[in-house]
């Protein structure tokens, strides 16, 4: 009995570190002259920054590095720190598994597609690190995953950011109650009934981390509770060990949520669109990780009318930690531009606008500590512009994560896909996509409603 | 008169029943294995690959009631044996497929309750029944498992069927005669894949994945409940769940779980699972990710290669050739994805890993064709028969009674005219259990073409001539006869029928009207240099000689 707890307890660690034995790719390299965008130390002029091994060794003026560090002239150009989404469902071969109110036992990890094009196309805009999430179809959904661009990399575990703190979708207010109470007839028929499903989730987990604690003391005598994944991932999300980004967009919701956090001792929680979070923009400071918004994206659905493009301005101005993601596979390749029209709207500066796709969600992701800003000691992912990435005229060019260049607009081949299928067809290419967002997975729920519910995309 | 006689009537029946059968059979043959006159058997004068890569010149076989009592060169052969020729033939070893579920029909699913929740349907409904024996659902005649017997499978693994991703186990049947024992091992593997009921928990292989994680835990907990109930007083009786115990043996280590996998994405999943949980793992239904053999080999996981092949892109309707560089390059990349495909099994064999075959979602005709392009791209002919006999015996532990010719062994055997994976090869006979099923080598298709004989045969009525008209369209034998018209002067032309025409033989028949009566006629005979040599036979009156002579250039 012994051995299978401790193989319990061995393998549960063990789905989330498993990839840890393989050890990403790593360079050195110095990019000489550049203009850096540190965000945490300003802009720093025509100067030199060194990676080596992967991490950013030295930032300063004429750096002398050993010979053999290959190096790239950045004069004119724009450095910044690798854009970070703390949204997205890029790299993912299924998003939702939408059979159910609370599916906290599944693993976006397990899902990840390492030959989805859209991680190059990430790339190509400057992306570095992105969060692979579950979809919004349940009120508690699966766990996700942080992912480094790592293309090329074939296998999925390559991708992941081992650094990275577990992450858990929830989501709130329309789709989980269409998926399950209109699909489904059953509950969250309402916003009533999604508060219910995420305090009977966590009132489960408490009485199973009773059954288990009270097994432990009499083990040996006592018979086994059953295991149950969906409750042991709970239970890490009441223990904190897990931070809920969670999909909202009304304010009520947004507050009742805070209020059942609170309640139960969590504090770990990124609300993500939040529309109207400029409503309640005091207590998503004072009580929560932060707000993940789009730039000026709305009235693809109901609950989505009441927003604002000065939304990331008035959150920031209030100071609620604010980043703008993209929950989509089009909108990931231009997060600059999307930091640079909330700049434009609400007037935010230069370092507060490029917080918004960098070491903001670096700190929601709980990953500030290795990338989000240019600083000594901090992992070597870069993305270099020919101009001021928030100028509407920038272009990306090179893009490294730990050193290792992924994108090189100049010297990249045209066709970057690295698998293609014998039985593809060779077709026109289409500039949309249209798989990577919140409620794919679904649709099978709907059929009986004669109509596509879902042209919204989040 | 002639109609009135029996055998003309037998005759009429024969004709009439000959299209049922898909091949056309001699009186000789016996395609169903049940004219048996006695179980022991001695195959001479063939060469024999008792293994891949052995070579045997000059042995016989013997076998009684099922198993290979001897094999060499000189043993007294019993007197009731009775004795295969098989002069200029080959004996392989039966073939051994796997995952295939031919003959396997799903188990009974019962109504869903009134107060049915999809978000937590009961086991049965959402697929999982791994306790299902797959043999409880098999029907050992069902029609096709003699096709499949036909082209040489001896021993086919069924895997069960079911809406779900565990619809139960798997086992080794033999292809004997059907209406006897035929179960060779059950409750092989536990047969899993990333397929769910369709809006019922769980649907996708995220679901799948965790519930996996979920069962081999359980089943775990289970087995210490279980212990301790055994082993102590005051613990309350262990649940009885089918579903965890059928789980047992796999986190035991005692029986693998087959996992159908659709793309190396699948495979990665699964290996990282069992990495987690610590089980012995065969994966089916491989088709492509040769960076991933290294890992495969060092997790030591069963690899079981689809035959199911792509089709070739470029002659699809759909492909297009351009002049258009990207275009070019884009159709290049499609082709070298598919040849890649083809590349696959030879890799494996470089690897050394012992790989076997899948005929799953495999057209029949496809088996023979899909191991020739295979070879035709790296792969030995040692490592596709080994694929199809010693190593899916050794995965599945029944290498010491099949997959090779032994004394003591099962037997099992094809009978082949050429070698095994040769274009022209035929199967002359199927061997499985002790059962011979002969079938009668089918002409090689050839092209469309018109051919005109000239003959020449004498009856009671005296010489009469005519000729003979044969036209080949799209593989099609048609024919036409001309006769003297014994009703008046001059020629008449009728159709032939049951016409068959190969290298060395020819034969057919025609009806002839004579005082108002049917004359049915049989013509057979061996061809031999654009001669033809044989007797005419007017059903229930006489039989004649018939010769006849290929006319090179006809007229028109």
């Amino acid at each position: 009995m012994k051995s299978a707890l401790i193989y319990i307890a061995f393998s549960l660690s063990a789905i989330f570190l498993m990839a840890a034995s393989e050890r990403p790719p790593k360079g050195s390299i110095v990019i000489r002259n550049g203009n850096l965008l540190t965000i945490t130390n300003g802009l720093l002029e025509a100067t030199d920054l060194w990676i080596e091994d992967g991490v950013i060794k030295k930032i300063g003026k004429e750096l002398k590095v050993p010979s053999g560090i290959s190096s790239i002239d950045a004069t004119g150009k724009y450095v910044m720190p690798g854009i970070i989404d703390a949204h997205s469902h890029i790299a993912l071969e299924t998003v939702n598994e939408a059979s159910s109110p609370i599916t906290s036992e599944v693993w976006m990890g397990d899902v990840v597609d390492p030959f989805d094009i859209s991680i190059y196309r990430a790339l190509a805009g400057g992306v570095t690190v992105s969060h692979a999430m579950h979809g919004s179809a349940n009120a508690i959904g699966g766990q996700n995953i942080t992912l480094k661009h790592r293309y090329g990399n074939k296998e999925p575990s390559g991708l992941f950011m081992n650094e990275a703190p577990r992450t858990i979708k929830f989501a709130l207010g329309e789709n989980p109650t269409r998926v399950h109470g209109r699909g489904k007839n059953i509950q969250p028929k309402s916003r009533m009934g999604v508060e219910a499903v995420i305090r009977n989730g966590f009132e489960e987990a408490k009485q199973y981390t009773k059954r288990w604690e009270e097994y432990e003391k009499n083990k040996g005598k006592e018979v086994p509770p059953s295991y149950n994944l969906r409750l042991e991932t709970l239970r890490d999300v009441l223990d904190g060990k897990i931070i809920i980004h969670c999909h909202s967009y009304r304010a009520d919701e947004i507050y009742m949520l805070i209020q059942v956090c609170k309640e139960y001792g969590i504090d770990k929680i990124v609300f993500s669109h939040v529309n109207e979070g400029f409503k309640v923009a005091p207590e998503l400071a004072k009580y929560s990780m932060g707000a993940s918004v789009f730039s000026d994206w709305w009235a693809y659905k109901f609950e989505v009318y009441y927003s604002t493009a000065y939304n990331a301005a008035i959150l920031t101005r209030n100071g609620v930690l604010t980043s703008v993601n993209s929950d989509s596979g089009e909108v990931i390749r231009h997060l600059y531009h999307e930091a640079g029209k909330s700049q434009k709207y609400g007037d935010l500066s230069d370092e507060e606008a490029l917080s918004l796709i960098t070491i903001n969600p670096a700190i929601q992701l709980g990953i500030d500590q290795w990338v989000g800003s240019l600083e000594e000691g901090k992992h070597g992912d870069i993305a270099i512009f020919d101009r001021h990435p928030l100028s509407i005229y920038a272009i990306p060019e090179m893009t490294f994560i730990e050193g290792v260049k992924y994108f090189d607009r100049h010297e990249d081949e045209t066709d970057q896909r690295l698998k293609v299928d014998p039985r593809e067809k060779v077709e026109a290419v289409y500039l949309y996509q249209e798989t990577h967002n919140c409620m794919r997975d679904v649709d099978f729920f709907f059929t009986n409603f004669g109509r596509n519910l879902f042209e919204h995309k989040h | 008169m002639a109609h009135d006689k029996p055998s003309v009537l037998l005759f009429f029946i024969f004709l009439a029943t000959w299209g049922i059968h898909p091949r056309p059979t001699m009186a000789q043959s016996d395609p169903s294995g049940s004219k048996r006159v006695t179980d022991v058997f001695v195959i001479t004068g063939a060469t024999l690959i008792p293994s891949p890569g052995q070579l045997l010149e000059g042995h016989k076989i013997l076998f009684e009631k099922g198993i290979i009592m001897a094999i060499g060169k000189d043993f007294s052969v019993p007197a009731n044996a009775q004795e295969i020729k098989a002069d200029s033939l080959f004996v392989y070893p039966g073939l051994i497929e796997l995952a295939n579920k031919t003959g396997v029909s799903k188990p009974k699913i019962p109504e869903r309750p009134d107060d049915f929740d999809p978000s937590n349907p009961p086991a049965i409904f959402a697929g999982i029944h791994p306790y299902e024996n797959v043999l409880d659902h098999y029907d050992p005649e069902f029609s096709h498992n003699a096709e499949w017997r036909k082209i040489g499978i001896v021993i086919s693994h069924k895997i069960p069927m079911g809406e779900g991703f565990l619809p139960g186990q798997t086992a080794l049947v033999v292809y004997g005669n059907p209406k006897l024992p035929n179960r060779v091992k059950e409750g092989t593997s536990l047969y899993a894949r990333f397929h769910t009921v369709s809006g019922l928990y769980p649907t996708t292989p995220l679901g799948v994945m965790a519930k996996l994680r979920e069962l081999m835990q359980n089943a775990r907990l289970l087995e210490d409940h279980q212990r301790l109930f055994a082993s102590q007083q005051g613990v309350r009786i262990p649940e009885r769940n089918k579903v965890l115990e059928a789980f047992q043996p796999v986190v035991k280590g005692e029986k693998p779980l087959l996992f159908e996998v659709g793309s190396e994405l699948d495979i990665l999943k699964l290996l990282r699972l069992k990495e987690e949980l610590n089980f012995d793992l065969i994966l089916t239904g491989i088709d492509e990710g040769e960076a991933l053999i290294p890992v495969i080999k060092k997790a030591g996981v069963g690899a079981v290669l689809t035959l199911n092949l792509p089709e070739d892109p470029s002659a699809s309707e759909d492909w297009e050739e351009s002049e258009d560089q990207e275009i070019k390059k884009r159709n290049e990349r499609i082709l070298e994805a598919y040849r890649d495909r083809l590349r696959l099994a030879g890799k494996y064999e470089e690897a050394g890993i012992p790989f076997a075959f899948s005929t799953k979602h495999l057209r029949k005709d496809s088996f023979y064709k899909s191991l020739r392009l295979l070879i035709e791209n790296g792969l030995s002919q040692e490592g596709a028969l080994s694929a199809l006999t010693i190593h899916p015996a050794k995965m599945y532990g029944i290498d010491e009674i099949a997959g090779d010719l032994a004394t003591g062994k099962m037997a099992n055997m094809i009978i082949t005219t050429d070698t095994l994976f040769s274009e022209d090869m035929q199967i002359k006979y199927v061997i499985a259990d002790g059962y011979v099923f002969e079938y009668e080598p089918k002409e090689k298709e050839t092209a469309d073409s018109e051919e005109t004989w000239k003959y020449e045969t004498s009856t009671r009525a005296g010489k009469s001539t005519g000729e003979i008209f044969i036209k080949r369209e799209q593989g099609k034998l048609k024919g036409k006869i001309s006769y003297d018209d014994p009703e008046g002067s001059g020629k008449k032309k009728t159709d032939l029928k049951d016409l068959k025409v190969s290298s060395g033989h020819m034969s057919f028949d025609f009806e002839v009207v004579a005082g108002g009566n049917n004359l049915e006629i049989r013509v057979e005979g061996t061809i031999s240099g654009g001669k033809f040599d044989g007797n005419m036979n007017i059903l229930g009156f006489s039989t004649v000689p018939f010769k006849a002579t290929k006319i090179e250039n006809p007229k028109k």
